[in-house]
């Protein structure tokens, strides 16, 4: 029978505008300023503030803060830099503070915070683009039984 | 329990509610049953019925077991007086309902691979005129036929719970409405239902009191109208996610009885519809309106008005901000309002001032509200000392002065949470746990205690969840002075607590015998050793141990040998868990139902063994079984076919699976969800 629900999503707490899936999550044992935070592979709905380098608890990063598109509440940082060889493997990646996101559903429906996911080609996750479809009747996987 | 011809009740077993009735105090009592002399059994001393009134009050089910086999009078008395019965397998549930004649509640949610067929089979011999319960949530097999026939033998059918038979659809509903006394049904989940088939429902059982629809999303408008115009009884209703808009509120305010109202993340429902709900009758007791968007607290000001009885108020992740009208209409509600949730607003100290006007709070969320400080804390808290429930997630300006307030005004304090409020520490904690005797939960995720403060927190003897996520600095001697004196604890959490070796866990083990929920994910020092430790808590059902790259089959045998009744185990990244520990899991934890063996180091063939022989296993997740061949998939997939109801595979799996195993999973009622992720091993 039909999932008539879409992928697991985070939005911003203050806005509730869609932020993050929880299947791009990378990892959950990160901290952010305030307590704990996690990894993001992708983002959308959100604009990045200027970079600067800052001294983590992992070592020296270049990042941006990123900001919730509408309301402009600090979600967390992107990682754009990482000096140690280890960490490298967070470049490009995203971090989310826990206490700024909430657990959310996405119904599938048509709205402002859809359009504007497909609209921002940068944070664009190529894999999903199967997994949103536009129309609620594609949605439905019809399984003959 | 079997010595010679007596058998001995002990106080435990003889304080549950009602023994006064028979009149027996609390204290020892044994009773001698000496059978007649000459051989031969016979219930000298006892009718068959006292001894089943005897049985009635032995609660724990695992007493209950050990009742039935003293004697087989014992076994007669206990089957003809039981009430309860969850089936577990499908085969011997023919023999079992016409064994207990005397049942009213029947739970068949985990009966593993239970279809139309064998219930309706299963149903036509026997004698179910008693029955008033019958829970079928998650029941995939079931359909149509074996509902009708379940309405066809129980002709007093009370309640019916389908949650989650997510292909469950009109007919389901239209079989449903045969059963006319019919009080209490949820169809939460049963994504097939439309207004056709609660308009069925809702003819058929005009005497419905509770319903569920959460999740049906295709019902309408025009349904609930229908539904409130027939149901004249209805007292609780769940519309949940549903694309219901303002015009079934102004239906829903006809129903002069309703008093549990939840509409959570309600998207189409906005605050006229909550004007329109207000004009209603004066029943409403409790209302969720968590995740909807577009309430706003003047909504929630004018359902107030209307419903100046209301107990229980849940806007959690609905309101942006908090209006005036809001909080003088709160002080309409100062003597009933009991339990209030507002997660992830932002709250000033006013505010909470104002909240703790309602003196008869028993429960407040504050979860991820911004702007909670001590101040606002101890001024709600000097108003409302009967709290019990405090939710303060994420509040991480709060200090020990907060805790200090708490202790100070909330003696009756029972649930506590405290992730991520990381500026606490055991001082406060030494308040909270010498001034709150009957606290009974306490999250403390992530705050970065230590081993002092488990000392303090032992003193807490009702213990009975402890959640210590991400505190590394706890140690095996935070967890000895845990397990000396919080025998009670039932579920805890030490997710990251890399410190802990398997000496803390010999601790767990001698000290907290009841444990049933054990998360041990990333305590990467545990060895054979502690998981040997495990194996003497009986009660364990769900056990979390990700990434315990030390451990080995020896380990997993020691826990499936002793732990007879574990239900879920997690072993993702356990790298050095082979075929040999699977081996241990498929012949001794015969209970399993959740399992996940993602990245370990299993071969087709121990895949194969696992699938086949854990008739109870119906839920697994195995992305990234490096070693098992495409052929060893589709065997074990075909071994475990019917029972199977979720698995999480890797995508590529997808198209290499044979079209015909996909078929099969599907009609049985197994969802898949495909997953693509890169093979990256952590430590």
């Amino acid at each position: 029978m039909a999932e008539l629900v879409g992928p697991r999503v985070y939005s911003c707490c203050h806005c509730r505008n869609h932020v993050c899936l929880h299947d791009d999550i990378i990892s959950k044992a990160f901290q952010g300023r305030n307590g704990r935070a996690f990894l993001f592979s992708h983002a959308m709905n959100i604009s990045m503030g200027p970079k600067e380098d800052r001294q983590l608890m992992t070592g020296l990063h270049t990042v941006a803060d990123i900001y919730c598109r509408d309301c402009r509440e600090v979600l967390g940082w992107k990682y754009e830099r990482a000096f140690e060889e280890s960490q490298k493997y967070k470049e490009g990646k995203f971090i989310f503070e826990k206490a700024k996101i909430s657990d959310a559903i996405h119904l599938g429906t048509l709205g402002r915070k859809l359009a504007s996911f497909f609209a921002d080609e940068s944070f664009r996750n190529p894999l999903l683009d199967q997994a949103i479809p536009l129309n609620l009747e594609v949605l439905r996987i019809q399984t003959e039984v | 329990m079997r010595h010679r011809n007596s058998y001995v009740l002990s106080k435990k077993t003889l304080d549950a509610p009602g023994s006064g009735a028979l009149g027996w105090d609390t204290g020892f009592m044994v009773v001698r049953i000496r059978y007649g002399g000459g051989g031969g059994g016979g219930m000298a001393a006892l009718s068959l019925d006292l001894l089943g009134q005897v049985l009635d009050r032995v609660r724990e089910p695992r007493d209950r077991k050990a009742c039935r086999l003293v004697s087989r009078a014992f076994a007669r008395a206990e089957a003809a007086h039981r009430r309860a019965l969850r089936v577990l397998r499908r085969e011997p549930l023919a023999r079992l309902l016409r064994a207990f004649r005397a049942l009213e509640r029947l739970d068949l949610s985990a009966c593993a691979s239970l279809d139309d067929a064998s219930l309706a089979a299963a149903l036509s011999g026997a004698d179910l005129a008693g029955v008033r319960r019958v829970c079928l949530a998650r029941a995939s097999g079931v359909g149509w036929r074996g509902l009708d026939a379940l309405v066809a033998a129980c002709p007093r059918l009370e309640a019916v719970d389908l949650s989650h038979c997510v292909g469950a659809g009109d007919r389901e509903a239209a079989a449903l409405a045969a059963a006319t006394g019919l009080r209490e049904l949820s169809l939460e989940k049963c994504l097939g239902v439309t207004d056709m088939g609660l308009a069925k429902v809702v003819v058929g059982c005009p005497r419905l009191e509770k319903l569920s629809l959460k999740w049906c999303r295709e019902i309408s408008d025009i349904g609930i109208d229908l539904l409130s115009k027939k149901c004249h009884d209805l007292r609780s209703l769940d519309i949940s996610y549903l694309k219901v808009g303002n015009e079934s509120l102004r239906s829903i305010s006809s129903l002069e009885k309703l008093e549990e109202l939840a509409m959570v993340c309600c998207s189409c429902i906005d605050d006229d519809g909550l004007e329109l709900l207000g004009k209603g009758s004066n029943s409403l007791q409790s209302v969720d309106v968590s995740r909807c968007d577009h309430v706003t607290s003047q909504g929630l000001a004018s359902l107030i008005d209307g419903h100046n009885f209301l107990q229980k108020l849940n806007a959690a992740d609905s309101l942006h901000e908090m209006r005036q009208s809001f909080l003088s209409n709160l002080a309409k509600l100062k003597d009933t309002l009991t339990v209030l949730r507002l997660d992830g607003l932002e709250v000033a100290s006013s505010v909470l001032l104002a909240i703790g006007g309602c003196n008869n709070l028993v429960e407040i969320g504050l979860s991820k509200c911004n702007g909670v400080t001590d101040e606002g804390i101890s001024s709600l808290v000097t108003q409302c000392s009967h709290l019990r429930v405090i939710d303060l997630t994420c509040c991480n300006l709060l200090t020990n002065n907060a805790l200090d307030s708490i202790a100070e005004n909330c003696k009756m304090v029972e649930r506590l949470r405290l992730e991520s409020c990381s500026s606490i520490s055991e001082k406060g904690l030494e308040q909270i746990a010498t001034s709150c005797p009957n606290l009974k939960e306490i999250d403390l995720t992530d705050c970065g205690v230590n081993d002092a403060a488990l000392r303090h927190l032992a003193k807490c003897s009702e213990l009975l969840v402890l959640k210590l996520g991400l505190c590394s600095s706890i140690s095996d001697k935070g967890l000895a002075f845990i397990s000396s004196s919080c025998g009670k604890l039932i579920e805890l959490d030490l997710y990251r607590c890399n410190s802990i070796t398997d000496d803390g866990l010999a601790a767990l083990a001698n000290g907290c015998k009841k444990i049933k929920m054990l998360n041990l994910c990333y305590c990467n020092k545990i060895t054979d050793t502690g998981l040997g430790h495990l194996g003497s808590l009986e009660e364990l059902t769900n056990l979390e141990l990700r990434c315990l790259v030390r451990i080995t089959g020896i380990g997993i045998s020691s826990v499936a040998i002793g732990c007879k009744n574990l239900i879920e185990i997690d072993l993702k990244r356990c790298y050095s868990v082979d075929d040999a520990g699977l081996w241990a899991l498929a012949r001794y934890a015969l209970n399993l139902r959740q399992l996940t063996i993602s990245y370990c180091q299993v071969t087709g063939l121990g895949l194969c063994h696992l699938l086949s022989s854990l008739r109870c296993l119906q839920d697994v997740k195995m992305v990234h079984l490096s070693w098992v061949s495409i052929e060893g998939f589709e065997m074990a997939l075909r071994a475990a076919c019917g029972r199977l109801k979720k698995l999480k595979m890797l995508s590529g799996l997808k198209s290499v699976l044979s079209p015909e195993l996909l078929q099969m999973l599907q009609a049985c009622g197994c969802r898949i969800r495909w997953v693509n992720k890169p093979l990256v091993y952590k430590d």
